[in-house]
């Protein structure tokens, strides 16, 4: 091999020189620009679906807890005298 | 892998996978996303740079895909990996907003030359950087004459140092593809450093 011949394993090994390094203040311009970037809208969405669900599930159980006896059908209303009895085979 | 690569690797990572700082990211954590942009930032302005061959270029096409990243992160699912869904946004944002701004579909050697002074040298020891720093001259132009599709399966598995699955998963190509490629790159390369004076 000439003295001025490339192996593979030194173009594999000067490759890595061919790496380009971003300038010193690039991730500070990159975060700033994150730091000002709105919150997608879908999130903010979600968050406030999630507290109205939340606030309605606490009415909920405060009302089975501690809403006025009666006000709420807590048990099914009683059989009457007259309610069929249905076998399973109909009669 | 060279010194400065290893430093964008460890660099705020905390031994956390891209995977799992992404998924943070998504969850608004401010210094994951920061972790990540410490890691990638080398690896997208080279891969910007070699396929437009502009330094400002990639220095904006790099940062608006960083950004854009922060947008939609809470679209990113871990079924992928990372580096492919990340080199997916950095490969449209060139064919879409960038390339139409390149005159030459192909990499001018004069912008390899630019490209040249501007590189990192990568190799740490700046006695072996001096050393090498012309032959790393007469590399860069060679490279400069390679397809556009050799030249980035180049950057991301030589420059880089990624895996041909990485590759192809970031190229969306199969991986025999990505072999395929490197071996006619490196034959190809041999073929033009071999008579450095033809190259353009």
């Amino acid at each position: 091999m000439r003295d001025d011949e490339f192996s593979p394993d030194e173009i594999l090994h000067l490759a890595k020189g061919l790496r380009v390094a971003p300038s010193a203040e690039f991730s500070k311009r990159v975060m700033e620009r994150v730091s000002v970037e709105p919150r997608p809208i879908w999130t903010s969405i979600g968050r406030m679906a999630a507290v109205y669900a939340g606030v309605a599930a606490s009415v909920l159980i405060w009302v089975l807890l501690f809403g006025r006896p009666g006000s709420l059908p807590t048990r099914p209303p009683p059989a009457t005298a007259e309610a069929p009895f249905i076998t399973p085979s109909g009669r | 892998m060279n010194q400065s690569h290893d430093a964008d690797v460890k660099e705020g990572s905390g031994g956390l996978t891209d995977e799992d700082l992404m998924l943070r990211s998504a969850n608004d954590d401010v210094a994951a996303f920061e972790a990540l942009v410490g890691r990638y930032r080398g690896t997208l302005v080279t891969y910007f740079a070699w396929v437009s061959g502009d330094r400002h270029l990639a220095e904006d096409g790099a940062q608006e895909v960083l950004v854009k990243l922060w947008s939609v992160r809470a679209r990113y699912r871990p079924s992928s990996r990372f580096r492919a869904f990340l080199m997916t946004m950095a490969r449209n944002h060139w064919i879409d907003r960038v390339r139409y701004q390149v005159r030459r579909p192909d990499l001018a050697p004069e912008a390899a030359e630019l490209l040249a002074d501007q590189m990192s040298g990568g190799f740490g020891d700046p006695v072996e950087s001096a050393k090498n720093s012309e032959r790393l001259r007469v590399l860069a132009r060679a490279v400069s004459v390679l397809s556009e599709e050799h030249r980035e399966t180049f950057i991301l598995s030589c420059v880089e140092g990624w895996s041909h699955a990485d590759v192809a998963s970031s190229l969306g190509v199969p991986e025999g593809t990505v072999k395929s490629r490197l071996h006619h790159v490196l034959r190809r390369l041999r073929v033009l450093l071999g008579s450095p004076e033809a190259l353009p």
